[in-house]
């Protein structure tokens, strides 16, 4: 590859990548400043119920008469927070089983087994379970979702470590006396954590999804404003759909979790590019 | 103002043609005119509700229970007055109100063409001494004998005043012939098993999709059915009004006013709205702190501002609890019990009474929009609420175990006959909803046990206003407000009727088996 | 051989957590009312269907029913329904399989060919886009996509069914007519699934294939212009075996349902049909679609695994 080529292929995925990266920056600034930019306290009631929007409510009030730009604030608060809490959870999780399991022969079986047991649940129905076991919480959906969630990739990880062990190289380098640690490090962690970050960033889509996924069946916690909550209330409105109010009720709470991913995705192409070996610009 | 137009019904696409067209409609939009075709009557439910006999349909909700007398008949049956006659065309009470001797209709035949008489009703309540009838309890009944075909007569254990609207009223007379010798009557799920005598037969039920279909019974005893057929399917909650607006079911259910006002100006589509049989109401544990002491609880009852709550929740004219838990429509409401209006001062008052230097609880609910309000409201009383949420299986089961302090819940049936004042409080009954919570007032208790023996109409309502009246003063419950239901109709199909008290035990449905009877 | 031993143990776990876990949730079956709107179950009621489904027996004498019917493909009974959970399964099975297992298929093919063609293409401003546009589309709660497809498609046009797996009551159908009954109902749903589905698969085989073409050879042979089979298949070797796994991973859960998007089509699938199971706590029911759910995920691992080892000798040994 020329460099031309290669600067160009940076420059834009750069390009990307910041706005990508601006606007999570954004929308992290908007959720932890939600107390001080948002007009009311998410809780009042402060004006009539289903308003549509007027100067004093920007995207009107929800069925109670609460301000639902101050909710959509709120909203992102939470559920970004649990998005970025599970994520590098059951991220985590998944990197310790997968490369465990990948690089310990003898523990493989074992590591597997646990592995195969999670997957054989299914899911969504294991997390409402664990949910109402729990009771709907901020805790409670952020460790299931953690626990839930890093099952599938420790697998996928497992895959990528043999692989990657089975290479000529890594047998050349091992032939060559490298201690595990070196290959692991070296190696297997550079072809693997490009994987780890596409799962980083799955499980974070997924996550925001799952908040918002359980908030529609009722299971969100009701007094923490998230995305999935404001939803839940909305579909909760008879009139959503036969109104217009599905456009600042439902639209700006979905925009915000279809922005998260697309930023997220946008970072991820320029990271995904500087992590993988093979498109890593010269050193 | 909001209001709706209809959506132009689209013409009939056959699956070949859409899937061919599909792509060019979505820019050609909708065409066609005209009414809808006199077809079968289509109702929804968000749930199936189970193989349509008195022993295998679904008590999750009323949908079950409803849907059977479509297709069963009973004793009696009510419209906007009251009982009136039905199976039976006749009734004596004995004076010492134990014995009750019914005269049936001599034209009553079963959807396979057999009379039916008074054996099958004998057999009925035989059987379900053995194999209770999911919906309410005849253990009350302690004989039936038939008479003669159609005579039969019912002794009681002890008087029982409910006894027409709460029993004859609302258990199924099944055939004798169908169900003698079925030892597991749950799980006899043959289409033939579910004939009854009613206005319609079942044609088809798919287990699962929940869509039944029914057709009309020609030849029931009073005349023939207003529709051929009857299809039920499955709507979730949260498109029923579409799917309504949208032509493809005949009926939806809304819990809030502003259906009404949204629908107001509707070529064809109408509302009608039920008594106000849903209360929701605090449950308070009476055994624990703080709510073991009286004052705490009218504390939280003065802090509590239910008629904007009721406003605020139903979005419309809501209608506020009457702290002797009888609606304020109900004729055997009590309009002079403790009224408990908001007054923040005084919960303060009252806790400090209590000898609490402030009031924190915990609430246990199942997710609600209630909740915050109530939190917000009594935060400004200084009550501070901690809110525990868990799902309603969880509740129920809490609150079975005492492990509650407050707990929040929701249902129907405050409406009928005002014995559910005993059933609710006497911790008797299993349910969801933390009557299970005993209200062990010694007066009350003999007041509950006497009004359901007593037969006279004056002294009756003597006993249970003088109920209501303890229980605005004691408050093991406060009912917070009440909730209609209001269901969006089709009004060139049919045109509900009232019931009094709502069908049965206080449902507030719209299938009223009279409104789909011939006129 | 080993694996065999391993998949038994994992069946044999599978099946005692399947009975136990329901049990570990608060509150009993036998309490009548669901929802806002349920009404009150009397107590004898309430006894008798204690007694009917054994619930009152202690916890470690029920568990011998339940394995003793088992192996005659008894899972016991509903106690919501009172039929054959195994029926129900079987009435419910198909219709899942159909949807969720379709999108699923679906979906793999439209991913595979969109980070295909994100990992070729990754710079022309369209591909960008239409990853960009999967990926956000994909983000949207499958309730609201749901609900969105209802609304134009099903109440404004009018064009599809708003729920329901067919017509009801069509009766006296052609065959030809009644696929494309089910399909035509399958059609709003499963659009729902595939968008959902979708951005997974096709940033795996695009972050697959990245790497791969980055590759020496492959770089010299892209700047001769070429795209040989050889070239491609090399890059497909790369990409497919992550890619399998996911589509097998995802087939092996179809089983399980699709609950959010079943229950707002009203569709007589398995996730609904759990998700109900859930909440009214019927475990005869719960057991049942867990166990089929489980059991399907494992076989679909043991599949893959055997795969795995006919592909490459050298996992056999590991395992």
């Amino acid at each position: 590859m020329n460099a031309s080529s290669h600067l160009r292929r940076r420059r834009n995925g750069r390009g990307t990548a910041a706005v990508g990266g601006a606007v999570l920056v954004v929308l992290i600034f908007l959720a932890l400043a939600a107390p001080l930019l948002s007009p009311e306290e998410p809780g009042r009631i402060a004006g009539d119920p289903a308003a549509p929007p007027d100067p004093r409510f920007w995207l009107g009030t929800n069925a109670l008469g609460q301000d639902l730009f101050s909710h959509l604030l709120y909203g992102a608060r939470t559920s970004l927070l649990v998005g970025f809490l599970a994520a590098c959870l059951s991220t985590g999780l998944s990197a310790l089983v997968g490369i465990s399991a990948g690089m310990w022969q003898q523990g493989q079986g074992m590591l597997m087994a646990l592995v195969d047991l999670f997957l054989a649940l299914p899911q969504v129905p294991l997390i409402v379970l664990l949910v109402v076991f729990w009771g709907p919480g901020f805790w409670p959906l952020v460790g299931t979702l953690a626990l839930i969630g890093w099952a599938a990739f420790a697998r996928v990880v497992r895959a990528q470590v043999s692989v990657t062990l089975r290479r000529e190289y890594v047998e050349a380098a091992r032939a060559l006396g490298a201690t595990e640690g070196r290959v692991l490090r070296a190696i297997v962690l550079t072809e693997v954590a490009p994987l780890l970050f596409t799962k980083f960033l799955l499980t974070v889509r997924w996550a925001v999804l799952m908040e918002a996924t359980l908030g529609l069946l009722g299971l969100a916690d009701p007094g923490r404003v998230s995305w999935g909550l404001v939803l839940h209330q909305a579909f909760g409105y008879p009139l959503l759909f036969l109104t217009d109010a599905w456009i600042w009720w439902v639209v700006p709470p979905a925009m915000g979790i279809v922005l998260v991913t697309v930023a997220l995705m946008a970072v991820g192409q320029d990271v995904d590019l500087w992590l993988n070996p093979a498109t890593r610009p010269p050193a | 103002m909001i209001c709706l137009q209809p959506l132009r019904p689209a013409r009939a696409l056959r699956p070949v043609a859409t899937f061919a067209v599909a792509l060019l409609l979505l820019l050609a939009a909708s065409g066609g005119a005209g009414a809808l075709p006199a077809g079968p009557l289509r109702l929804v439910w968000w749930t199936d509700v189970g193989f349509p006999t008195p022993f295998a349909t679904s008590t999750l909700g009323p949908g079950g229970v409803v849907r059977l007398s479509l297709l069963y008949d009973t004793l009696v049956w009510k419209d906007h007055t009251g009982v009136i006659p039905w199976l039976a065309e006749s009734w004596r009470v004995s004076a010492d109100g134990r014995r009750w001797a019914f005269s049936l209709r001599k034209d009553v035949t079963w959807h396979d063409g057999r009379p039916l008489v008074a054996r099958d009703v004998q057999f009925s309540f035989e059987y379900y001494r053995t194999h209770p009838f999911v919906w309410v309890d005849t253990s009350v009944v302690a004989a039936v004998t038939a008479d003669g075909p159609h005579t039969v007569t019912f002794v009681l254990r002890e008087p029982f005043a409910p006894f027409l609207e709460d029993v004859a009223g609302i258990v199924p007379i099944v055939p004798a012939h169908i169900w003698e010798g079925v030892s597991e009557p749950r799980k006899a799920q043959d289409p033939g098993m579910a004939t009854g005598s009613g206005p319609y037969r079942l044609a088809e039920y798919r287990p699962g999709a929940g869509e039944y279909r029914l057709e009309a019974n020609r030849k029931y005893f009073r005349g023939r059915p207003r529709f051929k057929e009857i299809q039920y399917t499955v709507v979730p909650a949260e498109r029923q009004l579409l799917a309504v607006q949208s032509g493809q079911s005949d009926v939806a259910m809304a819990d809030t006013h502003d259906v009404v006002r949204a629908f107001s100006g509707h070529p064809y589509l109408r509302t009608w709205q039920s008594e106000p049989l849903s209360v929701a109401r605090l449950l308070f544990n009476l055994e624990r702190p703080p709510f073991d002491q009286k004052a705490v609880r009218q504390a939280v009852a003065y802090g509590i501002n239910r008629t904007q709550l009721a406003t605020l929740v139903t979005r419309g004219p809501g209608v506020p609890g009457s702290p002797g838990i009888v609606p304020p429509t109900d004729r055997w409401h009590n309009p002079r019990v403790r009224a408990y209006p908001y007054d923040p001062s005084r919960a303060r008052i009252l806790v400090a009474q209590a000898g609490l230097t402030s009031l924190s609880f915990e609430l246990l609910t199942s997710p609600s929009p209630v909740v915050p309000v109530v939190q917000e409201m009594l935060r400004r009383a200084g009550i501070e609420v901690a809110v525990r949420t868990v799902d309603a299986r969880t509740r129920a089961a809490l609150v079975a175990e005492g492990k509650y302090q407050a707990a929040l819940t929701f249902h129907i049936g405050a409406g009928g006959d005002p014995d559910y004042l005993r059933r609710w409080l006497g911790g008797g009954e299993a349910n969801l909803f933390g009557q299970s919570a005993e209200f062990a007032h010694p007066e009350f208790r003999r007041l509950a046990a006497g009004q359901a023996r007593t037969l006279d109409p004056a002294a009756r309502r003597a006993s249970v206003y003088r109920m209501q009246e303890i229980l605005a003063d004691e408050l093991p419950t406060l009912a917070l407000y009440y909730r209609r239901f209001y269901w969006v109709y089709d009004s060139r199909k049919f045109v509900p009727i009232a019931t009094a008290g709502g069908l049965m035990n206080g449902i507030p449905l719209i299938e009223n088996k009279l409104a789909f009877l011939g006129r | 051989m080993r694996r065999l031993v391993r998949y038994v143990g994992l069946v044999c776990t599978v099946v005692l957590l399947n009975f136990l876990v329901p049990r570990l949730l608060p509150g009993s079956p036998a309490a009548g009312g669901g929802g806002d709107e349920a009404a009150v179950l009397p107590s004898a009621a309430y006894q008798a269907l204690v007694a009917t489904y054994h619930l009152d027996l202690p916890l470690q004498a029920q568990p011998t029913r339940y394995l003793a019917g088992l192996p005659r493909g008894d899972l016991g009974w509903s106690l919501t329904s009172h039929r054959p959970v195994a029926r129900i399964v079987v009435e419910r099975l198909p219709w899942t399989l159909l949807l969720v297992g379709g999108a699923v298929v679906l979906a793999a093919a439209l991913g595979g060919a969109l980070g295909w063609a994100a990992a070729w293409h990754g710079r022309r401003r369209a591909v960008r886009l239409l990853t960009a546009a999967t990926v956000g589309v994909g983000a949207l709660p499958e309730f609201l996509i749901a609900m969105a497809l209802i609304v134009a498609f099903s109440s404004r046009l009018q064009l599809f069914p708003a729920g329901g797996a067919t017509t009801p009551f069509a009766a006296n159908q052609g065959l030809l007519r009644a696929l494309l009954d089910v399909a035509w109902h399958a059609a709003l749903p499963g659009l729902t699934l595939v968008l959902g589905f979708t951005p997974a698969f096709a940033l795996l085989m695009r972050n697959a294939l990245v790497p791969v073409l980055g590759e020496r050879y492959l770089v010299t042979a892209r700047a001769k212009g070429l795209t040989s089979r050889r070239v491609v298949w090399h890059a497909l070797r790369n990409a497919l075996p992550p890619v399998a796994t996911l589509l097998g991973l995802r087939l092996g859960t179809a089983v399980a349902g699709a609950a959010v998007v079943e229950r707002v089509f009203a569709y007589p699938g398995m996730g609904w049909l759990l998700y109900e199971a859930v909440s009214t706590r019927d475990y005869p029911l719960m057991q049942g679609v867990f166990l089929i759910a489980s059991l399907a995920v494992l076989t679909v691992n043991l599949f893959l695994d055997l795969i795995a080892a006919r592909l490459d000798p050298r996992v056999e040994g590991q395992a």
